[in-house]
């Protein structure tokens, strides 16, 4: 059996040109894209099946071929022709509904959807926000994860946690009070041994990394300017994880 | 060989029938719930019990075939020439854990749609795309023909569109977009593949196929091989191709949700195995699929130890747990292939088990993000709903998990190889780590008080998942908070009584998968069924593959 290589090379074609436009973010040319290829795979199946002959219907010739074609493949290309069709139609309903909410929420600054590409198209196909949320997220982004950074190491210190729920700097008393029988389950031990060392009244505390804590409690107690490790938009992005 | 009965043709083709007809009727009275509900835990009723007979026929008598159509053949009616369904065990087994699962999730499903008091509202379109699903599923497990095989993806590919986009918000569609572009493109794949096989064997029935492919030269078998196993693995969700899955499912509704994790990836799996062993023995693939296994099973869990949110973070798990059966399925032995069978049938009830209770917590705590999570313990039952499955899926000893894992890991140790080793202990480090994920929920979402969670306060809850968008209600703001309705428990229940059951029952069942593993990798069983009087089929065989 010999294989038509012009329709072979038509099938990579339309198949490249197809992967070409699903790289695209916009949800009607990945359409394009799918319909490209799926007919490119189709033009594949027709022409790896058999050489071409005569129609696949007894009786009928087509001039100057003496095999009948293969009515296997025409008939696996028809179905997924159908196939194709209708995925095609729902991209379409879904192309079209996202381009209404995407429409909506550039009208509607407000609304809970937020539009990620102010300068796309209105079909665009956005990203998925819990990805983005991990992604771009900090500490400083975690209200559960709000230990500030050291100014000179750059590690977390229990300072940061020294505040209410508004933002106010607690004192340690407070601060103790408001944690009485909370098991904080992020703290590395030596951290949580700290915080309870943290109200002690004398000078020998376990370490250096105390200190600092403590004397930037003492700045922020003393209504001082917030030391850099403090400040709310996390100056330290090297700290950041 | 025993004759093969007119009833046992019924039979086979019943999984596949029913359902479709119920989903036509279904749609016919798309207006009429009451109508609707009997119609469809009816249809799906009818399949499991045609599943059942085949599980235990297939046990007594072997594999059964028929050829839909009937035609006799192309060569002097030696071979079939009609679409060509195939029940072994493998498929026996698959199908009645399948439609175990679907049945208690739609009772879930049409429990949560009552009690929210949604009698016209749950899109009347849910129950027919569901049974369509159903119909596909079967119909991929029963498939004997690789382009029946195709056209069943692409039935449960399209009413799992459906699914996943149900009202249509904006969540949804973006989500939905991507998963159905990712979808279509793995079919694309497949078809494909399915265009290279068609022209190196010149048939698509997988018996002919498994004959003929022994004669072809080796770099064209691998190359075709490496196609199907490209197509397979986007819908298995092995990994690097699985970055599709834990995007999409998470934003459908928590009955959805759990019948995608439960099956979809499931019958990408089962066809792994079915290429693997019928198609292409010998294991030129092997290596490449024990380290997929093992990035599957690592990435994953990794993947769930950074989320917060319940679904997204058992998505995670659902990917990772893919690995251990890539990891059996690579093997290749009769034992690890029945262990990488067994694990799919536990992995398969877990899971749905997991995602239908965090459809409960959603509804208890209005939210399943563990920043906003707490106080659950409040509510025992749904904390022995979700330790026991939660356990199971770590692999805590008594059960399931646990005995897969180990089956998992002797057939490991029996292979001996370097890259076996290095994949055991990968699968030991994931399986502490899932552990640390579950344990993660259990004293985030269970043991702390709500006000504890850094967004306790904030916790919304949709009523609903199947009604409209916006419309969150505030907890405060909800009557039944705290009571858990008996038509989602009793399914949930039923569902951890399963996974259960395979631990209690876990002698017989590893009887049946050895059983079926051996049918599986000897495949001269299931292609003398389906050619039964293609005499030189059977002789043509290649050595049999198994064991590297």
């Amino acid at each position: 059996m010999t294989v038509n290589l012009g329709l072979l090379i038509v099938a990579g074609a339309l198949s490249a040109s197809g992967v070409y436009l699903l790289m695209e973010r916009s949800l009607i040319r990945m359409l394009f894209g799918l319909l490209l290829v799926g007919n490119g795979i189709n033009l594949l199946i027709v022409t790896l099946a058999s050489s071409p002959g005569n129609p696949p219907i007894r009786g009928r010739g087509s001039n100057g071929h003496t095999a009948d074609a293969d009515p296997l493949a025409q008939g696996m290309v028809l179905t997924a022709i159908v196939i194709t069709m209708g995925i095609a139609a729902f991209v379409l309903a879904l192309t079209y509904r996202l381009f209404v909410i995407n429409r909506r929420a550039a009208e509607e600054p407000s609304s809970d959807v937020e539009p990620t590409s102010t300068e796309g198209l209105d079909d665009d196909l956005q990203d998925d926000p819990e990805d983005v949320k991990i992604a771009t997220g900090s500490l400083k982004n975690f209200p559960d994860r709000d230990r500030s950074d050291d100014p000179n190491t750059g590690a977390d210190t229990v300072a940061g946690d020294f505040f209410d729920d508004q933002g106010n700097p607690m004192t340690v008393e407070e601060f103790e009070a408001a944690h009485t029988g909370v098991i904080e389950t992020d703290l590395m031990p030596e951290d949580a041994e700290l915080l309870l060392h943290l109200s002690d009244d004398d000078d020998d505390l376990p370490s250096s990394h105390t200190e600092s804590a403590r004397s930037d409690l003492a700045k922020l107690s003393d209504g001082d300017e917030a030391p850099p490790s403090d400040s709310p938009d996390g100056k330290h992005e090297g700290g950041d994880r | 060989m025993i004759p093969q009965s007119s009833w046992i043709t019924v039979l086979i083709v019943l999984p596949t029938l029913v359902p479709m007809l119920g989903a036509a009727l279904t749609l016919l009275r798309g207006r009429n719930p009451a109508f609707q509900r009997p119609v469809t835990t009816g249809a799906i009723g009818i399949a499991l019990a045609a599943s059942c007979t085949m599980l235990y026929l297939t046990t007594k008598n072997g594999p059964y075939a028929v050829h839909v159509g009937g035609w006799g053949g192309r060569d002097g009616g030696t071979s079939p020439l009609g679409i060509t369904l195939v029940v072994d065990r493998l498929s026996a087994l698959m199908l009645v854990v399948s439609t175990t699962v679907l049945l208690c999730v739609v009772v879930y499903a049409i429990g949560q749609g009552i009690r929210d008091g949604t009698t016209e509202q749950p899109v009347s379109i849910f129950l027919p795309s569901y049974l369509i699903l159903t119909a596909g599923v079967c119909n991929a497990f029963l498939a004997g023909d690789l382009f029946n095989l195709y056209v069943s993806f692409e039935v449960l590919l399209a009413a799992s569109f459906v699914l996943l986009t149900l009202g249509a918000s904006a969540e949804r569609v973006r989500a939905g977009a991507s998963y159905v572009l990712v979808s279509m493109v793995s079919s694309l794949i497949f078809l494909a593949g399915i265009a290279f096989a068609y022209a190196t064997t010149g048939t698509l029935n997988l018996a002919e196929m498994a004959v003929r492919l022994d004669e072809v030269p080796d770099g064209t078998r691998n190359a075709l091989y490496a196609v199907l196993l490209v197509a397979f693995g986007i819908k298995a969700a092995v990994f690097p191709l699985s970055t599709w899955l834990p995007d999409s499912y998470p934003t459908a509704p928590a009955p959805v949700t759990a019948v995608f994790a439960g099956l979809l990836t499931k019958v990408g799996v089962y066809a792994i195995i079915r290429a693997h062993s019928l198609l292409f023995p010998g294991g030129s693939m092997d290596t490449v699929l024990m380290i997929a296994g093992l990035l599957t099973m690592l990435v994953g869990i990794f993947g769930a130890i950074a989320q917060s949110d319940v679904k997204r973070l058992l998505s995670f798990t659902l990917v990772s747990h893919i690995g251990y059966m890539i990891f059996g399925v690579a093997v290749g032995s009769t034992a690890s292939t029945s262990a990488a069978i067994y694990y799919v049938a536990h992995h398969i009830l877990v899971q749905t088990t997991l995602f239908l209770v965090v459809g409960l917590m959603e509804r208890q705590a209005g939210s399943a993000s563990l920043r906003r999570l707490g106080g659950l313990i409040a509510s025992p039952l749904l904390a022995v709903l979700f330790l026991i499955p939660a356990l199971n899926l770590g692999g805590i000893p008594p059960f399931s998990g646990f005995i897969g894992k180990v089956a998992l890991v002797e057939a490991g140790v029996a292979d001996g190889s370097v890259l076996s080793w290095i994949l055991i202990v990968g699968s030991v480090v994931t399986s502490l780590l899932t552990l640390y994920v579950m344990a993660r929920i259990w004293t985030k979402g269970f043991w702390r008080a709500r006000a504890d969670a850094p967004e306790g306060n904030m916790a919304s809850s949709t009523p609903s998942a199947l009604v409209e968008e916006g419309t969150d209600v505030l907890v405060a703001e909800r009557e039944d908070v705290g009571r858990m309705p008996a038509t989602m428990v009793v399914p949930t229940a039923a569902m951890v009584a399963v996974g259960l059951a395979l631990t209690v029952w876990a002698g017989p069942i590893f009887a049946y998968t050895d059983d079926a593993a051996d049918a599986v990798l000897d495949r001269a069983e299931y292609i003398t069924t389906v050619l039964p009087h293609d005499s030189t089929a059977a002789d043509h065989l290649m050595p049999r593959g198994g064991g590297r």
